[in-house]
């Protein structure tokens, strides 16, 4: 059931790309593309385990676009000198992915210590954005700032795979349930939270 | 089984430990940058404030300047050009020449006088804003072909104080300088009225219309705006350009419970 709710959670972000596509500004046009990258691949990771098809390789892209993908909206969110930061965290973390094929996580198997180096890589954006508000001081109601919620949602998730991820090989093997209920929980919030910002993010630039 | 458990366990505390964390950082983000943002505000504020009385002195210092040429202007070289005339009357000259003289000298005078009213306008002082602004509308009329009108209400006489008669009429001589520059237009009307116990006075014109935005107003390059914005600050009134359909502009200059100060 829970299992359910959050594959099709992906629904509700990708609405919200479809209802606010023409208000968007090219940021949020970015976190668009991400979200519906996500629900392509979600719908073909349902197929693959309705058919009984491993589909760990979906999971190992997946963690490819995630970075990728949320480097390239904080690109435009940091400014100045930080960015040299997301070069390097996205270049370290692609160069882990491969060593992490190559001599541990084959494509075929959970890809928990690139998801759990990944969970960090994002962590640090979100921290870097947050050490930006303080820089520039111009947000003058913080709760209307959507990159603030958008950040805030990620670091949640972040934060809250990071021991999912750290323990992934031992309980996945145990097949343990309450590791997906919890990654469930969370990834249900976090596209909650996608959602709210493309629609935050458009009501505001109106 | 007890392996389990003890992931179960770990997994369990770890999540929560990291979430609590999480929510900690979020928190203490928000809290903190409101802080931040009201004291950043503060010191904008504090900041202005320094910016406007520096603009105020500049203004003050200005103004005392061009009276003290005013009166140097008048008393100065208006005495030794009356001086000048009484010693060719006295000299032995052809009358043409004699009267050649007097013509230039007459000339430089009515010069003379000109650019001492410019520099601070005796009737401002003698006879109040009205007058000046009637003086100022006349003027206009006398030197370019705008019809300038200055609709006078005599209700509001004696209404104000010498600083801001000055600065309002300060304000209306750079905004209808502007217009006579730049604008391209053939009327304008100045008038004064009470509304709702505010006093509002207003500059139209028919010219190509013009409505700054705020950052044009406080931009440095924009002095002359920034010098009436400053002016109407200092006598605590509020100034507001309104671009007319189809064309002119109008300047609305508003003093709040006027009648209170």
């Amino acid at each position: 059931m829970l299992t359910n709710i959050s594959s099709f959670s992906i629904l509700l972000p990708t609405i919200a790309v479809f209802l606010t596509i023409w208000k968007q500004p090219k940021t949020l046009k970015k976190l668009s593309v991400f979200v519906l990258i996500t629900a392509v691949l979600e719908a073909t990771a349902s197929f693959y385990v309705a058919h009984s098809i491993n589909n760990m390789f979906l999971f190992h892209i997946y963690s490819y676009i995630e970075v990728i993908g949320i480097a390239w909206i904080y690109w435009n969110l940091i400014k100045g000198r930080l960015k040299i930061v997301i070069i390097t965290l996205v270049t370290i973390f692609l160069l882990f992915s491969i060593i992490n094929i190559i001599n541990w996580e084959t494509l075929l198997e959970f890809n928990a210590n690139q998801r759990y180096v990944g969970g960090m890589v994002i962590t640090i954006f979100t921290l870097l954005y947050f050490s930006q508000i303080f820089i520039d001081a111009k947000i003058q109601r913080i709760e209307s700032d959507h990159y603030f919620w958008f950040s805030s949602i990620l670091l949640i998730y972040t934060a809250g795979t990071l021991f999912l991820f750290i323990l992934g090989k031992q309980v996945h093997t145990e097949d343990n349930h309450m590791y997906w209920d919890l990654h469930n929980v969370l990834n249900v919030l976090l596209n909650i939270g996608f959602a709210l910002t493309l629609w935050m993010g458009t009501k505001k630039s109106n | 089984m007890k392996g389990n458990n003890e992931i179960e366990l770990t997994l369990l505390l770890g999540t929560a430990a990291m979430l609590a964390l999480a929510l900690f950082i979020i928190i203490f983000v928000a809290f903190y940058q409101r802080r931040l943002y009201a004291k950043q505000s503060e010191m904008n504020d504090l900041e202005l404030k320094a910016q406007r009385e520096l603009m105020e002195a500049v203004i003050l210092a200005k103004e005392k300047e061009q009276k003290r040429m005013a009166q140097e202007l008048h008393d100065g070289i208006g005495s030794a050009l009356t001086a000048l005339k009484m010693s060719i009357i006295q000299m032995n000259l052809v009358p043409e020449h004699k009267k050649q003289i007097d013509t230039n000298i007459k000339a430089i005078s009515a010069d003379v006088r000109r650019i001492s009213n410019e520099l601070m306008p005796s009737v401002l002082e003698d006879m109040g804003l009205q007058a000046a602004l009637e003086r100022l509308a006349q003027r206009i009329r006398g030197a370019t072909l705008i019809d300038c009108k200055y609709s006078r209400n005599n209700a509001l006489e004696s209404l104000h104080n010498d600083q801001s008669q000055l600065a309002l009429y300060r304000v209306v001589q750079e905004l209808v300088n502007n217009i006579i520059k730049y604008a391209k237009a053939t009327e304008i009307l100045i008038a004064e009225e009470i509304i709702e116990g505010n006093y509002v006075l207003s500059i139209s014109d028919n010219g190509t219309g013009f409505e700054p935005s705020e950052s044009e107003l406080t931009k440095l390059g924009s002095l002359g705006l920034k010098n009436i914005k400053s002016r109407i600050q200092q006598v605590g009134g509020t100034i507001s350009y309104k671009k007319l359909s189809p064309k002119g502009t109008n300047v609305n200059i508003e003093i709040r419970n006027y009648e209170e100060h």
